[in-house]
C-alpha cells in the first residue's frame, strides 16, 4: 500500500498521560481506545463480527483451541464451565457440537490445555485430568489414580507437568488441594503417573517457598517457570530418569516479583508475560523485563484494582489473520470490562472495549 | 498246523496307494500259540527286506522271550520314496518251530493330488480402526482334489487375526467335501494399508500345505468427528456482559470498528511566555473506504472546545494516501486534541498527524 510518512505515528508512550505538558514523544498519543497503532499508522481497530450466540449450556466461554488429530483432521474446541464443544461449519454456518458435559460443580476457571500427539489434555481444578483425541467418544481420563486435577499444566522434556494440584480427583473421598505441588507423568506417556511403578513419574512439593503456585509455563525444551505470587521457581529437565527435574528458585523472597493474577500468564515466542504487584513483566527464564512501566502502569493497575466478578485473563495472539500480523498481549480486566493490549512490535499499550461485555476467551482458531 | 507256532496278525498286507513323501502305518503283531507247559521261545528280530520304503519298529528290545500265549507288537510303516509298486517281505526270526515267519507286504507310491482350497483366499476388511476388532469375515475349506482325502491338522494365525469358531483338529475332508464357515476377526496394530499374505494358515497333508488366506485392510487411527478443513483461520473473541455470552470473530481485514473509539494527546508548543494559536491540524490518511472522524480541541486556558468532523476516504477505496486538515482556530498553547470516531462510521487509517501553530507574541498574564 503506497504511503508517504515523514514521521511515523506512534502509540501512547506506555499509557495515558495526564501530566501537562505531556512528557511524550511529539508523534505519540496519550490515550487510545479502539484504535490500534500498527506499522506507523493509527487505525480503527478491526471489526468484531457476530459469530456465535450463547453456548447451549448458557455458561460463558473459557477457552478456544484448534488442534490436528492423528488423522490430520482439524478440530476447534470450545470449553465452557459446563461443557466441551467442537465447532463445525456445515454450509459455512458455524455450529457447536457437544462433546461432553462436565460434572458439576465446576470451578468455572479457565482451562489449562496442552496439545500432544494429536490429543488435547486439559484441567481446571474441577474434574480429573482429561483428554480428547478428535473422536466422537467424548473425553477420556487416564486410569491412574495418582493423578487428580490441577489448575496449571505444561509439557517439559516429554513429561506432562501439573501444578497446584487436587489429589485425588475432585469428588473423591479425601480429595485435597496441594497448592505448592508439581506432579509429572511418565516420560512419553501422559496416562502413567504412579512413581512407585514408573520411576520417571513423580511429584514434589515446593516447601522452601512462602507462597502458592499461580502459574506454570514451559519457556524452552528444558526449562519451565513456576510462578508464585511473590516469586518464580525454575524447573529444569536433568536428563536423568530417576530424577528428571531439578528445581531452583529464581526468587523466593516474600516480597519478590511473582504472578498475582493466575490467568494473566501467556507466552510470546520464548518469553512469558505476567502481572506482578508492581508492573507487568516479561520473563525468558533469565531476564525480567518491564513492559508497563511509568504511566501505563498507573492506568492499568487502576483498572486492575477495580477488577471484580471474574478472573483477570492474559492472552497472546500472533495476528488477526493471515494478512494482519498483530503479535500482542491482551489483558482482559473484568469489572471495568476493558482489555489492555500490548503490541510487541510497537511496544505500546492501547485499550479495547466492547458493548458485548468483558472478554472471557480469545484465540486464533480454524473456523472452517 | 502243529503247535507250538508263532502266528502273525496277518500274512499279507497291502498299503494301497500312498502319496510319495508321506507315509502310512499298520500295527504288526506276532502271537506265540502253544499249550501251557510248552517251552518258551526267543524272538531275535523282526526285519523288512526293503528298508528304503518300509520300516519296522516299536518292538521291545530283542531278543524277546515269549511264553505260550504271549503277543509282541510293533509298527510297520510304508513311506514310498518314488512312484511305483513296492512289494516286500517282513521276516520274524526266532527259535519257534515254524521259524522263519514271513509276511508279504505291498504298497504303491502315488503322486500327491490332495488339494485343500480356502474360499476365499483373501479377506479384505476394508477400512477399519486400529486396535479395534473388525466385523468377522468367513472362510470355507474344501477338498478340491480328484481322489484323496485331506486331513487338516492345524490352524496358524497371525497375532492380529483370531478365529471365533476354530474346528477341532485333526479333521478329514473327502474329495468335494467342505468345512466351515470359519469366522475370522482382524484386530490391526499398524496404521495405514495393512496386508498380511500369510495371516491364516491351514496345515494339512495336501499339496503345498499350508493353505494360505491373506488378510488386508486400510487401518486408520481414529474416527474423527466434528472435523474442519483448517482453510480459514479467524480470531474468535468471547464476551459476556449484562446479556448472554456471545462470540465474535475478526480477520483484521475490515477496519470498520463497531465500537466508539478515540485517541488523544496534549500538545505543548514549548515556547514559554509566547502566545500561540493552533491554527491548522494536518493529517494524511489511507483511503480504505468511507470513514468519518471528529476532532475536538481544547486549550488549557480557553473554555472554547471547537470540533470539526471530517469524512476521510471514499466509497471507491483505492488505498492511496491523501492529505486533509482541520482548522482549529483555537488560541493559547497547551492544546488537548481528541480525535474520536463513532462506531460503524467506516475505516480510519491515519499515516501522519502534524499540528501547525502561529506564534503571536509575548503572553501577558491576565490577557485572554
Amino acid at each position: 500500500m503506497p504511503s508517504i510518512q515523514n514521521i511515523p505515528l506512534k502509540g501512547p508512550w506506555k499509557g495515558i498521560i495526564s501530566d501537562s505538558p505531556a512528557p511524550s514523544d511529539p508523534q505519540a498519543f496519550d490515550d487510545v481506545l479502539n484504535f490500534f497503532m500498527r506499522k506507523g499508522r493509527i487505525q480503527s481497530r478491526p471489526r468484531f463480527n457476530p459469530f456465535l450466540g450463547a453456548p447451549p449450556d448458557g455458561s460463558l466461554t473459557r477457552n478456544w483451541l484448534t488442534f490436528q488429530d492423528v488423522a490430520n483432521a482439524f478440530h476447534t474446541l470450545e470449553w465452557t464451565a459446563k461443557s466441551l464443544y467442537a465447532l463445525t461449519a456445515p454450509g459455512g454456518v458455524p455450529t457447536r457440537n457437544l462433546i461432553a458435559a462436565f460434572p458439576q460443580p465446576n470451578t468455572n476457571l479457565p482451562y489449562a490445555t496442552e496439545i500432544s500427539q494429536g490429543q488435547v489434555w486439559f484441567a481446571n481444578g474441577s474434574d480429573k485430568l482429561a483428554f480428547v483425541d478428535g473422536e466422537l467418544a467424548g473425553i477420556q481420563h487416564p486410569a491412574d489414580v495418582n493423578v487428580g486435577s490441577a489448575f496449571f499444566m505444561t509439557q517439559l522434556a516429554a513429561h506432562l507437568v501439573l501444578a497446584n494440584t487436587i489429589e485425588p480427583a475432585p469428588g473423591n473421598p479425601g480429595s485435597f488441594q496441594f497448592p505448592t505441588r508439581v506432579r509429572w507423568s511418565k516420560s512419553g506417556d501422559y496416562t502413567i503417573w504412579d512413581p512407585t511403578t514408573e520411576f520417571t513419574a513423580g511429584f514434589t512439593d515446593l516447601q522452601d517457598v512462602p507462597d502458592d503456585i499461580t502459574g506454570l509455563k514451559s519457556l524452552s525444551q528444558n526449562t519451565a517457570a513456576i510462578w508464585r505470587t511473590n516469586g518464580i521457581t525454575l524447573m529444569y529437565a536433568t536428563g536423568l530418569g530417576v530424577a528428571p527435574f531439578n528445581f531452583q528458585n529464581y526468587a523466593r523472597s516474600p516480597v519478590g516479583i511473582g504472578n498475582i493474577y493466575p490467568y494473566s500468564i501467556d507466552i510470546y515466542n520464548n518469553s512469558a508475560v505476567f502481572v506482578a504487584f508492581d508492573d507487568i513483566y516479561t520473563f525468558d527464564g533469565t531476564n525480567l523485563g518491564r513492559i508497563a512501566g511509568g504511566l501505563a502502569k498507573k492506568a492499568i493497575f487502576t483498572d486492575l484494582d477495580s477488577a471484580a466478578g471474574d478472573v483477570v485473563r492474559g492472552t497472546v495472539i500472533p495476528s488477526f489473520g493471515p494478512g494482519f500480523d498483530f503479535a500482542s498481549y491482551w489483558l482482559s480486566i473484568p469489572g471495568p470490562n476493558v482489555t489492555w493490549i500490548y503490541m510487541f512490535e510497537e511496544q505500546k499499550w492501547v485499550r479495547m472495549n466492547s458493548t458485548a461485555g468483558r472478554l472471557t476467551a480469545l484465540a486464533q482458531v480454524a473456523t472452517s | 498246523m502243529s503247535f507250538p507256532v508263532l502266528v502273525p496278525n496277518f500274512n499279507f498286507y497291502d498299503f494301497g496307494g500312498v502319496v510319495v513323501g508321506s507315509d502310512a502305518g499298520v500295527t504288526i503283531s506276532f502271537k506265540y500259540v502253544a499249550n501251557p507247559g510248552d517251552p518258551s521261545i526267543t524272538v531275535n528280530s523282526v526285519d523288512v527286506d526293503d528298508t528304503l520304503n518300509y520300516g519296522v519298529g516299536g518292538f521291545a528290545a530283542f531278543p524277546i522271550i515269549m511264553f505260550p500265549g504271549d503277543t509282541i507288537s510293533g509298527n510297520l510303516i510304508f513311506g514310498p520314496t518314488g512312484l511305483g509298486d513296492f512289494p516286500a517281505t517282513v521276516t520274524c526270526s526266532s527259535d519257534a518251530p515254524n521259524d522263519p515267519v514271513q509276511i508279504s507286504i505291498d504298497g504303491q507310491g502315488i503322486p500327491n493330488n490332495r488339494v485343500l482350497t480356502a474360499i476365499p483366499n483373501l479377506l479384505d476388511f476394508g477400512s477399519i480402526k486400529i486396535l479395534v476388532p473388525s466385523a468377522p469375515m468367513d472362510v470355507m475349506l474344501q477338498n478340491t482334489g480328484p481322489s484323496l482325502s485331506v486331513t487338516v491338522t492345524a490352524l496358524n494365525l497371525d497375532p492380529q487375526v483370531t478365529c471365533t469358531n476354530p474346528p477341532a483338529f485333526p479333521f478329514t475332508l473327502n474329495p468335494g467335501d467342505t468345512a466351515g464357515p470359519f469366522h475370522f476377526v482382524f484386530t490391526p496394530t499398524v496404521a495405514g494399508f495393512d496386508s498380511i499374505p500369510n495371516a491364516i494358515q491351514w496345515v494339512s497333508n495336501a499339496v503345498g500345505t499350508p493353505t494360505l488366506v491373506a488378510v488386508q485392510a486400510v487401518v486408520f487411527l481414529i474416527t474423527p468427528a466434528f472435523v474442519l478443513t483448517g482453510a480459514v483461520q479467524q480470531l474468535l473473541l468471547s464476551f459476556v456482559g449484562a446479556g448472554n455470552p456471545v462470540t465474535k470473530s475478526s480477520d483484521g481485514e475490515d477496519l470498520n470498528c463497531e465500537e466508539d473509539g478515540h485517541f488523544q494527546k496534549i500538545v505543548d508548543f514549548g515556547l514559554a511566555s509566547i502566545e500561540k494559536t493552533l491554527q491548522r491540524l494536518f493529517f494524511r490518511y489511507e483511503n480504505l473506504g468511507s470513514g468519518q472522524v471528529t476532532a475536538a480541541f481544547k486549550s488549557t486556558r480557553s473554555g472554547a472546545q471547537p470540533t470539526d468532523t471530517k469524512n476521510i476516504g471514499s466509497a471507491g477505496a483505492d488505498g492511496l494516501v491523501y492529505n486533509s486538515y482541520w482548522d482549529a482556530q483555537l488560541s493559547h498553547d497547551l492544546i488537548q486534541i481528541l480525535i474520536s470516531r463513532l462506531g460503524d462510521t467506516g475505516p480510519v487509517s491515519l499515516t501522519e498527524f502534524v499540528a501547525k501553530v502561529v506564534v503571536k507574541g509575548e503572553y501577558v498574564e491576565g490577557s485572554n
